[in-house]
């Protein structure tokens, strides 16, 4: 008998603390909810928490800036992520901006005082704000860290300013590539392209193998007489016309854009006319890659439309290795035809910055060469968006392995030779990257290369044509180091 | 139909009655005051969530609103703008790079206008010379989007803007591929599966010959993703459902994923067919708590289904305490009603249980106290009474024995022997003076028989002795029967010199001769036999073939003759004693015991 009272007047009692919590347990859902629910989503969300909550006071936080493509955005989210696991005490705002608005978001963004603690920036931008004291001096902190020293890093790689102040340092190392479809190539009977930059096709090969992938809607390719260029289903090859791309090719043809010194415009050197009219003939000529106003208004983005087959070589930089490898395509890479004379690599960067508005600069200046050290943030290099600023990760085969090996990575068989062995070669920068004022160049330059592109004039005609205007404007290049 | 519900209740035991009136008056007015409170609760609970949802609905019409409603003011900016105007209107273009650098100018005009909106997945213009015009990013060089250039015409879009004439058209979610003939988009990756956009024919070309160009601004449905799911604050623990459906029924947006451009009837179905309100509903067995408001820009409906049992999870606790504690209290309180009523019924049958033992004669029970005051009470005086009656029965017992003795004793001293022999001798002597013989003879046996009987020398005397005294009480009943019977002996030699209880024949031979040998004149024989049984035992026989009586009959047992000769036997032998009468009418009677 009393042992059960005893039982009653337990389960009693714990019966009533039990709806006492769970009374609790509502009150508090309904009224706190948000604050609980805040803190599970500031982590499963992509960083943008603005809200309040006391998580955030506690924490420091970097906000990021940077352009690209969708998987792009995705690869930085999941740097941030990962940064953040390992400093719990930062957090990363991603601020995505596609590259059409970038500049003027950009600019809106500094001339309301919103500007980013890290961001990447256009070299024509970063020149101007640099010169305006809006970003930090690198040079100091190099100093003071004791992990890196400038000799670690690949030539050309920090950008100087006025003062002898490095301002930034390039995003990565980039260089431009020919991108193909391995189907489509095996499907047409076609030889795939070489990657080893010495078995590089000459430019005449190169047409060739160009014209046997073009194909008009009868199935004619560009080498059959029947052939009607105004009815093309598959292009050869599809380019970019922007100075990136351009200027690659002119490099090769061991032509200048600018003197040695860059004081002088040099375009209308017979080599660099040469290789300028060597691509409006692709396309006006041989009719294997379309001309600018077809290319802007068809079909879908460049990646789409190799893995659509609508062409069937691209040309581009090595971040669209990140691109391609995320969707279902099997591609792979090859070196740029030989032109004339050795081939070079046209390394083809943006810079990246820390804006002295940032409050807690020792913070970002670690999240700033964590992400250019493979040995942290190795993803973005395995991916394909990146290649290494850092010498070793060329140099020692187990570190290469790391970031471009075909089994491991992202990368295909052709990479290794294509990319990484291609930096042993001489390193020619684009104009976008290292000369001042580029931008204004260029609005000049690409304005009237158009003309070529569509066939209404010869290079010759152009360059010569726009050379009084162009000289003004040439300021000289950005000192590298 | 009453007699038999009263004769269920009266059949009720005490404890399940206890237990009834427990629930009837303490419980159920406690559980229906408690399920009273929930439901209002709850009611007030709909009625909050109601208005919660329609101002979140409201809400996030009201943002939705803003941002399309820069899409359109940019759209009128965009159509008179000046240098807009001069490129519409300027002479057809004679050279291919023209084409391509006015349609330049036409981007960076359409990026002055719509870069800036947010959210805005992509710009085109339609235009004859110029054809398709997009907004694009540096690194593919291509609009995010693209739309096909010589169909275009052909689609809906564009015949919708011409429809619209010149005012904005909202064209809600539709499948890319089915706007536009695009087989090669099979198998390609691309992230515009569904958009819907805003179309509008820019009517700022001067020449009535030539088309006007046309307008499309498209977003993706993750454009209300943002707007609609950021507005947690709903505090529901799952989120809830969201669609836009047009007035047709076409879905603009599905949180769910899964109607996306398709036809649906939810409106209709669910009579969501105000321009806003919020009301319960039923859908496919589910019930939803839904609030809706309508887009006044374009007529789209934005709904919110939230499923009942979402926030009703959300229910203050307190009705809910109150409940569950009703309900547990009155377990709690049925389980030690019960224990109480089962503790006392135990102690009830405890007692009934003594009674009956102490009914059949068990004594000193010492029934076990309990926990109860009120019981232990009953116990004790139990107890009490149990000892009170073993005394009882003992000094009865004891009393009677004594009773008995003293009889006995005085009938022993009733007689003075002295007095009694003196005499006797006299009346002998008197009698051989007058050689009476017979007389004389008479007179010895009585004064033998009479020494035997008041003897006082112990309550036993050898067998011989006890023989000798029963053959002097023959001879005078002889001589009074005048030879009417005769006695004969059978008894074993060993027996004699036993121990026997002295005068423990007598009362059964005078039995025989007064009561066996009433109407006999002759005949009669009395046999005395004695035996020692097999177990050490003697047996005794005192047969006599006289009247006899039927069977065994009590009224001769209860004789005091018969009745001492058993009481005397019991005392002294107690339970090693045997004593029986039997008898047959018209035959005779034997008496037979059985002592150690």
């Amino acid at each position: 008998m009393k042992k059960r009272v005893l039982t009653s007047a337990l389960f009693l009692a714990a019966a009533l603390a039990v709806s006492a919590c769970g009374n609790k347990e509502q009150t508090g859902a309904q009224d706190g909810g948000s604050a609980g629910k805040v803190t599970d989503s500031s982590v499963a969300e992509k960083g943008d928490t603005q809200e309040d909550s006391a998580q955030a006071g506690d924490k420091v936080k970097i906000r990021y800036a940077y352009w690209g493509s969708t998987f792009e955005n995705e690869a930085m989210q999941n740097i941030a992520r990962k940064y953040e696991s390992l400093h719990p005490g930062v957090e990363i705002e991603c601020i995505y901006i596609p590259n059409a608005d970038y500049t003027t978001k950009m600019s809106a963004m500094i001339a309301s005082g919103d500007e980013p603690d890290i961001a990447n920036l256009f070299a024509s931008d970063f020149m101007v704000w640099a010169e305006q004291g809006r970003l930090v001096n690198i040079d100091e902190w190099m100093e003071k860290d004791e992990r890196y020293r400038y000799e670690d890093f690949i030539p050309n790689c920090f950008f100087e300013v006025q003062n002898g102040e490095i301002a930034g340092r390039s995003i990565a190392n980039e260089l431009m590539q020919l991108y193909y479809n391995v189907d489509l190539f095996q499907e047409m009977g076609v030889e795939p392209l070489p990657a080893n930059p010495q078995e590089a096709l000459t430019w005449e090969e190169f047409v060739t193998v160009c014209q046997k992938l073009t194909v008009d809607v009868n199935g004619n390719n560009a080498l059959s007489p029947d052939f009607d260029p105004e009815k093309i289903r598959t292009y050869g090859i599809d380019f970019q016309k922007s100075s990136a791309v351009w200027s690659a090719f002119v490099y090769q043809n061991n032509a200048p854009v600018l003197s040695e010194d860059g004081s002088e415009y040099k375009m209308d050197d017979p080599a660099s006319v040469e290789a300028i009219q060597k691509l409006g003939d692709l396309i006006n000529v041989y009719h294997v890659a379309p001309d600018p106003l077809t290319a802007s208004s068809t079909n879908m983005s460049t990646t789409s439309s190799l893995q659509s087959k609508q062409v069937a070589i691209i040309c581009d930089g090595t971040w669209t290795n990140l691109d391609l490898s995320s969707i279902d395509i099997n591609y792979d890479v090859a070196c740029l035809p030989k032109m004339s004379g050795e081939p070079c690599f046209s390394s083809a960067t943006s810079v990246c910055s820390i804006f002295n508005t940032c409050e807690n600069v020792d913070v970002a200046w670690d999240f700033y060469m964590f992400l250019a050290d493979p040995d942290n943030a190795i993803e973005l290099y395995s991916s394909g968006l990146w290649m290494p600023l850092m010498i070793k990760y060329y140099e020692d085969e187990e570190l290469i392995a790391k970031w471009a090996d075909p089994e491991t990575t992202s990368h295909t068989d052709g990479f290794r030779e294509c990319a990484v062995e291609y930096t042993k070669y001489p390193n020619k920068l684009n104009p976008e990257t290292c000369v001042i004022g580029w931008t204004k160049l260029d609005a000049v330059i690409s304005s009237a290369l158009d003309s070529v592109w569509m066939g209404e004039k010869t290079a010759q005609e152009v360059l010569t044509e726009i050379k009084p205007s162009v000289e003004e404007l040439v300021k000289g290049y950005i000192k590298m180091k | 139909m009453r007699r038999w519900v009263w004769g269920r209740i009266e059949r009720i035991s005490l404890k399940n009655r206890i237990i009834l009136l427990v629930l009837v008056f303490g419980i159920l007015p406690m559980l229906f005051f408690s399920s009273v409170s929930y439901f209002s609760s709850k009611r007030q609970i709909v009625e909050n969530a109601k208005s919660n949802l329609m101002q979140n609905v409201k809400k996030n019409n009201e943002l939705i609103t803003n941002y399309l409603e820069r899409v359109e003011e940019a759209g009128l900016m965009f159509t008179i703008d000046p240098a807009l105007e001069a490129v519409m209107n300027s002479d057809p273009p004679s050279m291919k790079t023209e084409v391509l650098h006015q349609n330049l100018a036409i981007k960076e005009c359409m990026n002055k206008y719509f870069l800036g909106i947010p959210k805005v997945f992509s710009a085109h213009l339609y235009t004859d010379y110029y054809r398709m015009v997009g907004n694009y990013t540096i690194s593919n060089y291509k609009p995010p989007m693209y739309v096909p250039y010589d169909d275009f015409t052909k689609s809906f879009l564009y015949e919708q803007a011409a429809e619209a004439k010149g005012k904005m058209r909202w064209i809600p979610t539709y499948r890319f591929e089915e706007a536009y003939e695009v087989p090669e988009y099979e198998g390609v990756a691309y992230d515009y599966e569904y958009l819907f956009s805003a179309v509008k024919q820019v009517n700022c070309v001067r020449d009535k010959d030539r088309p006007s160009p046309v307008l499309i601004i498209s977003f993706r449905p993750s454009f209300f993703e943002d707007i609609l799911e950021s507005r947690e604050e709903l505090g529901l623990p799952e989120a809830p459902e969201y669609y836009i459906v047009d007035e047709a029924g076409c879905v603009v947006y599905d949180s769910k994923q899964e109607s996306l451009s398709q036809k649906s009837d939810i409106a209709v179905r669910l009579g969501l067919t105000q321009k806003s309100g919020a009301k319960l509903v039923r859908d496919q067995g589910v019930k939803y708590l839904a609030a809706y408001d309508t887009l006044g820009l374009m007529g789209w409906k934005q709904i919110i289904l939230v499923p009942e049992k979402s926030y009703i999870s959300s229910l203050s606790a307190i009705p809910r305490a109150l409940f569950v504690t009703s309900l547990t209290v009155s377990a709690v309180f049925i389980l030690l009603v019960g224990g109480m009523v089962n503790g006392m019924m135990k102690a009830i049958h405890l007692l009934l249980n003594g009674m009956n033992r102490l009914g059949s004669g068990e004594f000193h029970l010492h029934l076990p106290r309990t926990h109860d005051s009120e019981m232990n009470m009953l116990v004790d005086k139990f107890n009490e009474m149990d000892e009170r009656i073993c005394t009882l029965i003992q000094n009865n017992y004891e009393m009677h024995i004594r009773e008995k003795e003293a009889q006995l004793a005085a009938l022993n001293m009733q007689l003075n022997p002295h007095f009694l022999y003196n005499t006797l001798n006299t009346i002998n002597a008197m009698a051989i003076s007058n050689k009476q013989l017979e007389i004389s003879r008479a007179i010895v046996s009585l004064s033998k028989m009479m020494q035997h009987t008041l003897s006082v020398e112990g309550e036993c005397c050898r067998l011989c002795e006890e023989i000798d005294g029963l053959m002097d009480y023959f001879e005078l009943m002889k001589f009074r029967f005048m030879d009417a019977f005769e006695v004969r002996l059978d008894i074993e030699e060993a027996l004699m010199q036993t121990w026997v209880p002295r005068l423990i024949f007598q009362p059964l031979i005078e039995n025989a001769i007064v009561h066996g040998f009433a109407d006999l004149e002759k005949g009669g024989v009395i046999l005395i036999k004695g035996r020692t049984d097999t177990d050490g035992m003697r047996s005794f026989w005192v047969e006599d073939n006289g009247r006899g009586f039927d069977g065994e009959s009590r009224e001769k047992q209860s004789h005091f003759g018969i009745r001492n000769v058993r009481h005397r036997l019991e005392l002294l032998y107690g339970a090693k004693q045997e004593f029986h009468i039997s008898s047959k009418a018209g035959k005779g009677t034997v008496v037979w015991f059985r002592i150690p």
